[in-house]
């Protein structure tokens, strides 16, 4: 098994927490949005992947990403099923131009 | 990997043994299973039926919890499930508040005309409740990042689905769409933070010496990013300053019933998760990297009674009002866990435990009058208290004991808060406690002035339009019986601090 160093993969994990972070604040469309999320949740993932090899015997990081993904899936079913309705009810997914804009 | 057939063994006895403390989980998931199963069959009977089994299952998982508790001397804090879960008294103090929580919630969508009989989602609607309960038991009980985050979002999901029950209300939608995101994007915030605690602690267990003894070697800085990307899933929790913005319109959009339960039971699951994380703090982190924490948690708190507060004032409608009323109460329990003390557990238990008896029955408040009276906003509510009486008083009441004035129990709560800031202010003389304790009590004054809106406009605005007058007999009755333990606990505190004594005697 060839050693993959620990920094760069933090780094790109780091990277894509940002990417994530950025596509959550600076776009408008709910689907966007739940893509720049689902990115975060892979940072996360990656990271835990990446510190299992501290500890390889336990498996602890990958049994965790394992989970995490199944529940980032769930959440994101739940999340598709609520954009769905909410473009049936507005007829747009923009976060901007739903709702009465009573926002404070 | 190999494992050994002894140690397997050991594993799996352990598992087995830990479904002695699983009491409420296995009922909630059973009576979940119960609910769906029973949702399939057309019976016009069964389907009215549905509220009824949800609350069995509800009441018997709080039999289960009052036995935890009977008795709490002779018992030990058990890890169970190979060190995923813990038994121990805040967990099922915690459960119980839970449970009663449950209660309240049904008893309140049984009163609600949108939710009695013919909606349409029943079968799921109680289902998610069971789920969500079991979620927060599951939340209170864990030691283990995993089981952690996994219990966190069992909560989420059921919230989520909760909040847009109501899909002809125009709000629920905005508001359901809101709140996923925001709420999927603070776990994942979480999950981040969390990966690098897993990474640099070198474990999964938090409750770990040696896992705190690794983190104490990281510089502060990084500690402190690390420490407030995993608060981030919490503070979303308990509606905390920078990540409160989901509250006012899942508040404003959301059925009654369901917004009080969330301004309660996760807000009590976030504090046990958060009151656990600081007593570990406590212990073992090194004390440069504690004070380093206790400015962090301190500065949440002066931020979130700040903006709960402030925001208040400006609010219109009643349950945006409320919803930054929630936020500036999680800033007082914030305020009081910033000592990072451990005398702090009790007087946040008992806040906790009556702010779950002030929320049902102001949600219950605002239920009547926008179902019953139509009112929505608080200007309406002009001349109310002349024509409903019983309710204008029952309001008075709640209002009173939200903003902690005598003779009611959230009076009892904030001294006890606000003495055992006092206490550690005397103990340590931090000035940053002493900071927190006088915004604590001029923020006190300032919700006064948007709490005392509500009796002013019931009682001293005319209002020239005569409507006719509703039947308020159900109502009336259920609303007393709630605000009943506001008065009571403030007459016989010693009932409910007993309790909480022996429990935190019990968590250590």
């Amino acid at each position: 098994m060839t050693n993959i160093p620990l920094i760069p993969v933090l780094l790109l994990g780091a990277v894509l927490f940002c990417l994530g972070l950025l596509a959550v604040i600076t776009k408008r469309h709910a689907i966007v949005v739940l893509m720049g999320i689902e990115l975060i949740f892979n940072a996360a993932n990656l990271n835990l992947v990446a510190f299992n090899r501290l500890q390889p015997d336990l498996m602890q990081g990958q049994i965790f990403s394992v989970f995490v993904m199944v529940i980032a899936a769930a959440e994101s079913a739940v999340a598709l099923a609520i954009i769905l309705k909410v473009y049936q009810y507005f007829k747009t997914v923009n976060l901007d131009q739903i709702g009465s804009g009573t926002d404070t | 990997m190999n494992i050994s057939a002894p140690s397997l063994i050991a594993s799996l006895t352990d598992i087995r043994n830990g479904f002695a403390f699983l009491g409420p989980e296995l009922i909630l998931s059973f009576f979940f299973l119960l609910l769906v199963g029973l949702d399939l069959f057309k019976s016009r009977v069964l389907k009215q039926a549905l509220p009824f089994v949800a609350l069995t299952g509800i009441i018997l998982g709080l039999l289960t919890q009052v036995n935890f508790l009977h008795q709490l001397a002779a018992k030990q804090t058990t890890v169970f499930f190979t060190g995923l879960l813990i038994s121990d008294g805040l967990a099922h103090f915690a459960g119980l508040l839970f449970s009663v929580a449950g209660v309240l919630t049904i008893v309140l969508s049984l009163l609600s005309n949108q939710l009695r009989l013919k909606f349409s989602g029943r079968g799921e609607y109680y289902a998610y409740l069971l789920v969500l309960l079991t979620g927060l038991n599951l939340m209170a009980k864990s030691v283990n990042l995993l089981m952690l985050f996994v219990a966190l979002e069992l909560v989420s999901i059921a919230s989520y689905l909760l909040t847009t029950t109501l899909k002809k209300q125009q709000n629920a939608l905005e508001s359901g769409l809101k709140y996923i995101l925001y709420g999927t994007l603070a776990s994942g915030v979480m999950l981040y933070g969390m990966s690098f605690l897993y990474g640099f602690g070198g474990s999964l267990s938090f409750t770990d010496a040696a896992f705190w003894t690794n983190l104490s070697r990281l510089n502060g800085p990084f500690f402190l990013v690390i420490f407030l990307l995993t608060f981030a899933g919490f503070l979303f929790k308990i509606a905390a300053a920078p990540f409160h913005f989901w509250a006012p319109d899942v508040y404003a959009g959301a059925p009654a019933p369901i917004v009080a339960l969330f301004a309660t039971a996760p807000k009590i699951a976030g504090f046990v998760v958060i009151i656990r994380f600081l007593a570990q703090i406590k212990s073992y982190l090194v004390p440069a990297l504690q004070d380093d924490v206790m400015v962090l948690i301190g500065g949440i708190a002066l931020l979130t009674l700040v903006i709960g507060n402030f925001t208040a004032l400006w609010q219109s409608g009643a349950r945006r009002l409320l919803a930054y009323s929630s936020v500036s109460h999680a800033g007082f329990i914030l305020a009081a866990l910033a000592a990072l003390a451990t005398n702090s557990t009790e007087a946040v238990l008992f806040y906790l435990s009556v702010l779950l008896f002030m929320n049902f029955s102001v949600f219950l408040l605002v239920q009547i009058f926008e179902e019953r009276l139509q009112i929505f906003y608080i200007k309406d509510l002009a001349g109310a208290g002349k024509n409903y009486p019983v309710l204008g008083i029952l309001a008075i009441i709640i209002l009173i004991s939200l903003t902690g004035l005598p003779p009611t129990a959230g009076f009892t709560s904030k001294l006890l808060l606000f003495t055992n800031i006092w206490q550690n202010y005397s103990a340590t003389g931090s000035p940053l406690l002493l900071t927190l304790l006088l915004a604590g009590i001029l923020l006190t004054g300032v919700a006064f002035f948007y709490y005392i809106r509500i009796p002013y406009f019931l009682f001293f605005k005319r209002n020239f339009s005569s409507e006719k007058k509703v039947v308020l007999g159900r109502d009336n009755i259920a609303l007393s019986l709630l605000t009943l333990p506001l008065l009571l606990f403030f007459f016989q505190p010693a009932w409910l601090t007993e309790l909480i004594r022996e429990v935190v005697l019990y968590s250590k």
